[in-house]
C-alpha cells in the first residue's frame, strides 16, 4: 500500500564529482543558479552548457537517468511556452490572428524560459544524485555556520534534519501497520465523501502522532543519558576535510561564474 | 556578574532547542515527510496534501514549532530526500517554477498558526485565518512562477491558483476538522500540552 522509500535519489558510482566535499557542491549549485539567471545571450548560454555537460560526463550518471526529473514540468512547460509564444507583444510581428501573435520578443522569451528551465532542473538535480541527503545535512551545517554567529541555531537544525530523516522509514512502516490494523478492524480509507474521507484519517493520524511524540520523547531522554547537550562545543564521528580537488572545483566554479557574467555583460546578443 | 549574565543568555536561547523540543520538531517533520507526497488525484489534477500536513503539524505543536518542522522538511527536501509531491525532491523542485508555494507555505504556516491559536474557540475566524494563509501563499509563489516562467499574471494565476481554489477550501475545512480531533484527542492521551 505505501511504497517503499529510498532515502534520497543518491545514484551510486566511483566518480570524481561523487567524490567532492559536500559544501562544493552546494556552493557550486548555488553559484550554477546564480549565473543561470544572470546569464544573458549566446555566449552566456554556451557556457553554461559546456559546464554542464563536462560535469555530467564526469558524474558517470546516465543522462537519460538525469532527464527523469523533467518529467514532472513537461506539461507545465509545454503550457507556459505557448503562453509565452502566443500571447507577449514585441517591436516586429511574424503572424498574428486576434489576439494572438507571433512576435521577435516572445520566440525569445519562449526559448530562453525552455532552456533555463531544462537546465536548471538538471543541473540542480546533479547534486542530489551525486551526494546523499545526510552527507549534505553536513555540509549544510558547515556552510551555514557562520550564520551561528547571528543566533541562527545551526547545530540544532543540522540534528532536527538528521533526525527527521533517520525516523521517516519508521514512521512510514508505522502508517503501515496502523492501516492495515484499522482496515482489520473494518476500517474504509478509500470510499465515501470528502468529509467522511476526513473523518477517517482520523483513527489514522492519532496514533501515528501518539507513536511519534512517544518516539521523540524516548530520543531526548536516550539522547541526554548520553550526556547530550545543546552546546556547540562537541566533536563529530565524520568531519567533513577539503583536499586538493575541492580546491580546484571552487576555482572552476568560481571562474565559471565570473565568465559567465562577464559575456552576459560585454556581449548580450540576442537580446 | 558578567559571567552570569552570559551563562544566563546562553541558557535562554537554548531553552527553546532544548533536546524534547528538537526530537519533537523532528518528529513532527518527519511526520510530514511521510504525508507531505500524497496527493488525491481528482479528474487529471493531483490535489497535494501537503497544506494539511502543515495544518496539522500547526494545530499540533504551535505556531512556532510547526513552522520550524515546515521548514526543516523543507531543507530535507531540497537536499534530496524525496519529501515533495509524488515522491519527488532536491533543489530542482525548489527552485523549479512551482518552487515559490513551497517556501511560501512558510508563511502560510505563520499566519494559519496565529489564527489557529489565538482564536481557538472560533472556528469560522480559524477557517477565515487558514484561507487568508494560503492566499498569501498564492501570492508569493505565483510571483515566483511569473519570474521564473516569464510569463503575465494572468496566465500563471490561470495554471497555478485558479484551478485548485475550491479543493484548497475544502482543505481548511478538512484540515479544521481533523486538525482539532487530533489535538483534542493527543491532549486527552498525555501525549501534548494544552
Amino acid at each position: 500500500m505505501i511504497r517503499d522509500i529510498t532515502i534520497g535519489q543518491y545514484y551510486p558510482s566511483d566518480s570524481i564529482i561523487h567524490k567532492l566535499d559536500p559544501r562544493v557542491k552546494l556552493f557550486a549549485t548555488l553559484m550554477y543558479i546564480i549565473a543561470l539567471f544572470c546569464g544573458k545571450g549566446i555566449v552566456g548560454f554556451a557556457v553554461i552548457t559546456v559546464f554542464l555537460v563536462t560535469t555530467i560526463k564526469l558524474s558517470k550518471i546516465p543522462f537519460a537517468y538525469i532527464t527523469k526529473g523533467l518529467k514532472g514540468i513537461v506539461m507545465l512547460l509545454l503550457i507556459t511556452t505557448i503562453f509565452n509564444l502566443f500571447l507577449t507583444p514585441g517591436d516586429k510581428t511574424f503572424w498574428h490572428f486576434g489576439i494572438l501573435q507571433v512576435t521577435n520578443v516572445g520566440i525569445t522569451n519562449a526559448i530562453v524560459m525552455t532552456i533555463r528551465l531544462i537546465f536548471l532542473i538538471i543541473g540542480t538535480s546533479l547534486m542530489s544524485l551525486t551526494t546523499t541527503p545526510n552527507q549534505l545535512t553536513d555540509g549544510l551545517e558547515k556552510s551555514l555556520g557562520p550564520l551561528s554567529k547571528i543566533h541562527v541555531p545551526v547545530h540544532a537544525i543540522a540534528m532536527m534534519m538528521s533526525i527527521a530523516l533517520r525516523f521517516i522509514p519508521i514512521l512510514v512502516e508505522e502508517t503501515d501497520k496502523i492501516m492495515k490494523a484499522q482496515m482489520a478492524r473494518g476500517a474504509d480509507f478509500e470510499s465515501g465523501n470528502i468529509i467522511k474521507k476526513a473523518k477517517n484519517m482520523i483513527p489514522l493520524l492519532v496514533p501515528l502522532m501518539v507513536s511519534a511524540f512517544r518516539r521523540a520523547d524516548e530520543l531526548a531522554m536516550a539522547m541526554e543519558a548520553r550526556c547530550y547537550t545543546t552546546s556547540d562545543i562537541r566533536t563529530k564521528m565524520k568531519p567533513l576535510h577539503y583536499e586538493k580537488r575541492d580546491k580546484i572545483a571552487y576555482s572552476i566554479i568560481i571562474s565559471f561564474v565570473v565568465i559567465v557574467i562577464v559575456t552576459s555583460i560585454v556581449i548580450p546578443f540576442p537580446q | 556578574m558578567d559571567n552570569m549574565k552570559i551563562s544566563r543568555e546562553k541558557s535562554n536561547s537554548s531553552v527553546f532547542f532544548s533536546v524534547k523540543n528538537m526530537t519533537t520538531i523532528a518528529m513532527m517533520t518527519a511526520v510530514i515527510c511521510v504525508l507531505g507526497p500524497f496527493s488525491v488525484p481528482i479528474g487529471r489534477v493531483p490535489i497535494s496534501l501537503l497544506p494539511l500536513a502543515v495544518f496539522l503539524a500547526v494545530y499540533i505543536i504551535g505556531t512556532v514549532r510547526g513552522t520550524i518542522a515546515y521548514s526543516i522538511y523543507l531543507l530535507l527536501g531540497l537536499v534530496g530526500a524525496p519529501v515533495f509531491g509524488g515522491g519527488s525532491g532536491g533543489p530542482s523542485v525548489v527552485f523549479g517554477p512551482t518552487g515559490g508555494y513551497l517556501v511560501s507555505f512558510i508563511f502560510m504556516a505563520l499566519l494559519s498558526g496565529f489564527f489557529i491559536h489565538r482564536f481557538y474557540k472560533n472556528v469560522v475566524i480559524q477557517g477565515i485565518g487558514m484561507f487568508l494563509g494560503i492566499l498569501l501563499a498564492y501570492g508569493c509563489g505565483t510571483i515566483w512562477f511569473m519570474i521564473l516562467m516569464k510569463c503575465n499574471l494572468k496566465v500563471a494565476l490561470t495554471q497555478c491558483v485558479f484551478p485548485f481554489i475550491p479543493f484548497d477550501i475544502v482543505k481548511v475545512i478538512v484540515g479544521i476538522i481533523v486538525g482539532r480531533s487530533v489535538r483534542r484527542r493527543l491532549i486527552a492521551a498525555n501525549v501534548i500540552e494544552d
